[in-house]
């Protein structure tokens, strides 16, 4: 039996992203390619949060052939080169403990040769933050500049970036073009039920539309949300419940103005620590999206809505709309089954710690089109071999959300003292982190080709977090000195040249919205 | 200071797998500073070293070079030629009188398949609808046909126009990783037999004793000591498990063959010729070629696998002597057990149709310098790691060899023998099923330690003549301005390049003469 229909249930940033994705890869406007249709209930609102995308976004905006100064112009973009922890250590002086996590590895990556463990060898007293001393990007940040300048041609960047966007307004953005473009069949209308065959693969499903009362299709995509129409109603697919191991389990989110316009647009995400969870907070051009992601078995949701108000100060005004929004952490045991595969929130969710919502979305969608099942008989590889990446994939999430927590020295409230009780600390990490005391990580713990963190990002938190690691007794095997020194005096002289170079982030932004970049 | 620190390295067994542990492990650590890890091997001088496996695969160039050995030295000493590729001919089907077949398993493709694979677009015939597939993706096969150099005099010390390892006299270059080992690298030699190995009562191996240099204790054990398997087989009683259900050969009759006259090419490639009950490797050094036989003793004689492999070399085998070597085809149930690591053939050997053996040392020495256990408390960790990732890669060298067998059509009883269903590992023949309709894809390959890459795979498969049918899904492949462009590109370059590259030969010759710049 071929596969010629897909139908995809839910919009939202998942459904709309994966629609674009798989039109353009399976050429869905030729009379051979993939038909592909989109149902979107008229009554369910956009969850609409999940303003922080990755680099491999670019890669993806450029594939379904959107044009950069577009996008940024209708999403209300900003650039984003990295995210700054605040107060997730102890405080020991005046000032707030704080590192980045920078997105560069433009100027040399830790796979190649690693800084990490003769950074560790320098004086701990004189030398520069790890994220400094390895990285051009948080002086950038520091200064707000912008990762390249108005002449580079669009997706090009002088630094490695991703985007902050107004997710509803994303969504909007790919619907047009899934729809003018694309060659998608977009209805709107609510999904009543869902038709198993004999052998319960999925028929066909029944909606309220007005004439169109049944859709068929060969392949069905579940994004839709929470619910999980196909993956949870239909299915009913088991659930890994992980709140054992991420504690949050509420976010209240706002949406700030800027009360001035000429304020500095920060060109990385802040996650600032709180009592009981902690904030984010992303500088769009004319607001900034603010949220308190928080454990209600720590605090009340008056507590944790009073630190938010705290927060945000001047900006903050009683007009505001301050969102509630129930998180239910976990994944499914399973997310491709039979005819059918789940994107989105409907496949599990992690908190937005380091945002890579819209990243999962897209490489799920990318790794669907690639190997994309054209017969029936096809599908139970792609079922296991997707299912067991994905696993992967959220499983290291997972581990790499709950290192910023557990490898914390902060004592001050129950909520952090349980955070690095090992009862709390899935077992790999665990394993890792001993290895890690007598030696830095190395490319050899990140042997999944899919890994969705790897070894720089996993340097930057453990080393941003003064992780300790001894290397006293294996020093012997680190003796490039002067090939670091020379990489350690790159990254110096590097930051100076592009301080001088690159335009503040909202004087950019500005000039795309005017002018654009070029298209290239 | 903790207790059982990891101090003394010492390695059992020289031979290549011995010697390249020593350099690299020694040159990793700056052992001739003595306050750093030690490293002592104690070789035995009855024992000779088996001295074949003369096939390497690229990453012996970043290898030699962080060992801080010269490009030309080891050229010259080893006997080295270039290798671009291995030829695999008559693998594909029986050949009829007098027409053989074959294909290219080439080093370079033009493009990275994960960037732009060019398969599909062969496969359906929209480029070089007369080309192989190996022509279509890569100009390597043409500079094989033509024992060509994959660099020129210009060229620095392990650079290359196109990607290269090499074809080398295993015992020569044995013992210029010892010249240099001990001489430079600050490794201490000890010429004896080890008679005995102790351990402690948790069955960690405290020392070794021997014949005429007493004992030698240390922290890390390495067994370099071949088939034997002296330390992890016989006194940590690690089990081996055969994988002849798999693989069938059993068996290698080699002989060295030196050249008709100073002018014969010298091929840039290592020729693989499939036979009645197994294949002939063909390697030709700068001095000499090396040829060997492998087979199935179950499916040939031994006197008429001599012969087969005379009749192959022809008249210059007349007064040659062979050699037969008994293969043991498996691998020890671990590779690390508490503080001792096997490398060589002492952990594991498969027969050499891709020439991995030296190239899993390598893999198992980066892997053991980079997770070095810094006491006896780091060991379980590694241990884990180690025999986790070396394993996964052991297996994935098995699957992939397996599949040269089990494509052919070749219909001799040891050639479907080797096809029979008891015989074929799921994990390949899952893969293959997948195949059938779909293009090899980056998503077949999760880990990154991957022994063998993608392009590897296409090589083989569409070398063999596998059955694709992507025909359902077309649509997916409409990037085909790009192909035949590409496909274009790769014709042009391999024109131009022919004409710029000396003969194997040629290139050998000179190096004897002047040698390589420098890096």
């Amino acid at each position: 039996m071929d596969i010629n229909h897909t139908l995809i249930i839910g919009g939202g940033t998942a459904g709309w992203l994966s629609a674009a994705i798989l039109a353009t890869e399976l050429r869905s406007t030729q009379p051979d390619g993939v038909k592909i249709t989109l149902i979107e209930s008229p009554d369910i609102p956009i969850l609409g949060v999940g303003e922080g995308t990755w680099p491999n976004l670019r890669a993806t905006l450029k594939k379904i052939g959107v044009s950069e100064s577009d996008f940024i112009q209708q999403c209300d973009a900003t650039f984003k080169q990295g995210a700054e922890f605040v107060n997730w250590r102890k405080n020991t002086t005046n000032e707030p403990h704080r590192y980045f996590h920078p997105l560069n590895t433009v100027n040399h990556s830790s796979y190649n040769f690693s800084l990490a463990p003769y950074w560790l060898q320098q004086d701990e007293e004189t030398r520069l933050p790890y994220d400094l001393a390895v990285s051009t990007q948080p002086r950038l940040c520091n200064q707000g500049l912008g990762p390249k300048p108005i002449t580079m041609a669009q997706y090009n960047g002088a630094q490695e970036y991703a985007y902050h966007l107004d997710a509803s307004k994303f969504a909007m953005f790919l619907k047009k073009h899934c729809i003018d473009k694309l060659g998608i069949n977009f209805i709107s209308a609510n999904v009543t039920s869902i038709a198993l065959d004999s052998d319960e693969f999925i028929d066909h499903v029944t909606t309220d539309h007005d004439e169109l009362k049944t859709v068929h299709a060969d392949f069905f995509i579940d994004c839709s949300g929470a619910k999980g129409i196909i993956i949870k109603q239909t299915y009913n697919i088991g659930w890994n419940n992980i709140n054992d191991v991420i504690f949050n389990d509420t976010a209240l989110a706002v949406q700030v103005p800027y009360l001035n316009e000429n304020t500095k647009v920060k060109t990385h995400t802040l996650a600032t620590a709180q009592d009981a969870g902690w904030i984010w907070d992303i500088g769009l051009r004319h607001r900034r999206g603010v949220g308190h992601v928080y454990s209600s078995k720590y605090i009340s949701d008056e507590a944790a809505k009073a630190q938010l108000i705290a927060y945000i100060g001047e900006d903050y005004s009683d007009d505001l709309m301050i969102r509630k929004i129930k998180l239910n952490h976990g994944y499914h045991t399973k997310f491709w089954h039979k005819n059918s595969v789940a994107i989105g929130m409907s496949a599990g969710f992690i908190e937005p710690l380091e945002a890579s919502a819209i990243f999962l979305f897209d490489a799920a969608a990318n790794m669907i089109a690639s190997q994309f099942p054209r017969r029936r008989d096809a599908l139970s590889y792609c079922e296991e071999s997707f299912n067991k990446h994905f696993t992967v994939r959220m499983e290291r999430s997972i581990e790499f959300i709950k290192l910023h927590y557990c490898i914390s020295d902060r004592t001050d409230t129950p909520y952090w003292r349980d955070n690095c009780d090992p009862v709390s600390i899935p077992k790999r990490l665990q394993q890792r982190l001993t290895f890690w005391k007598n030696q830095p990580p190395t490319k050899y713990d990140f042997d999944n080709a899919w890994e969705p963190f790897n070894l720089d990002s996993y340097l930057y938190v453990l080393y941003g977090m003064n992780y300790n690691t001894d290397l006293t007794q294996v020093k012997a095997k680190y003796n490039k000195y002067e090939q670091a020194q020379q990489l350690f005096g790159h990254v110096d002289e590097a930051s100076k040249l592009l301080l001088n170079k690159l335009p503040e982030q909202t004087a950019l932004i500005d000039k795309v919205n005017t002018y654009g970049f070029n298209r290239i | 200071m903790t207790k059982n620190e990891t101090k003394q390295v010492v390695i059992v067994g020289g031979g290549t797998a011995g010697w390249l542990t020593a350099a690299s492990l020694a040159k990793r650590f700056n052992s001739v500073e003595k306050k750093n890890i030690q490293i002592t091997l104690v070789e035995s001088p009855d024992i000779p070293t088996i001295g074949v496996g003369e096939g390497t695969w690229p990453t012996m160039r970043k290898t030699l070079a962080s060992l801080g050995i010269s490009e030309t030295d080891f050229m010259r000493q080893c006997h080295v030629s270039l290798k671009q590729a291995t030829k695999f001919v008559n693998w594909k089907e029986t050949p009829k009188p007098g027409i053989d077949n074959h294909y290219y398993h080439l080093f370079t493709s033009f493009h990275d398949a994960n960037d732009f694979n060019m398969a599909p677009y062969w496969q359906r015939g929209e480029i070089g609808q007369t080309a192989t597939f190996a022509q279509s993706v890569s100009v390597q096969g043409a500079l094989c046909d033509k024992y060509l150099a994959p660099k020129s005099m210009t060229n620095k010390e392990y650079e290359g126009v196109q990607n290269y390892a090499y074809h080398l006299d295993a015992g020569e270059f044995a013992k210029l990783l010892k010249d240099h080992a001990i001489n430079n690298l600050g490794v201490k030699h000890v010429s004896a037999n080890v008679t005995e190995v102790k351990l402690d009562v948790d069955g960690y191996i405290l020392a070794v004793e021997t014949d005429t240099a007493s004992h030698i204790s240390g922290d890390l054990f390495v067994d370099c000591t071949g088939f034997r398997c002296l330390l992890l087989g016989e006194a940590l009683k690690v089990p081996f498990n055969s994988v002849d259900d798999t693989l069938l050969t059993d068996y290698a009759v080699v002989m060295q063959v030196p050249y008709k006259d100073e002018t014969q090419d010298i091929a840039s490639c290592t020729i693989s010729t499939a036979q009645e009950a197994g294949w002939i490797w063909d390697i030709g050094l700068a001095n000499r070629r090396g040829t060997g036989y492998v087979y199935s003793s179950k499916h040939s004689s031994h006197e008429r696998a001599e012969q087969i492999l005379r009749e192959y070399v022809g008249e210059q085998s007349a007064g040659l002597k062979a050699r037969f070597i008994p293969m043991n085809i498996g691998y020890r149930e671990k590779f690390w057990h508490k503080n001792c690591v096997a490398i060589g053939l002492s952990a594991a050997f498969i027969e050499p149709l891709e020439a991995s053996a030296i190239f899993l040392m390598e893999a198992a020495n980066n892997m053991l310098m980079e997770l070095f256990p810094r006491d006896r408390a780091a060991m379980a960790m590694v241990e884990t790691k180690y025999n986790d990732s070396l394993m996964f890669r052991w297996n994935k060298t098995i699957d992939f060899i397996k599949m040269h067998y089990l494509l052919s059509r070749r219909s001799e009883p040891f050639w479907l023998d080797n096809r029979t269903q008891t015989t074929l590992p799921v994990s390949l023949t899952n893969l293959l099923a997948r195949w059938e309709y779909h293009p090899v894809s980056g998503y077949d390959f999760d880990n990154v330690y991957e022994p063998f890459p993608l392009e590897s795979y296409q090589y083989i498969l569409y070398g063999m003549g596998f059955e694709q049918d992507l025909s359902f899904n077309a649509g997916q492949y409409g990037n085909i301005t790009h192909a035949q462009q590409s496909f274009k590109k790769i014709q042009s370059i391999a024109d131009q390049v022919q004409h710029k590259l000396p003969t194997n030969r040629q290139l050998l010759e000179k190096i004897q003469q002047f040698g390589f710049q420098k890096l």
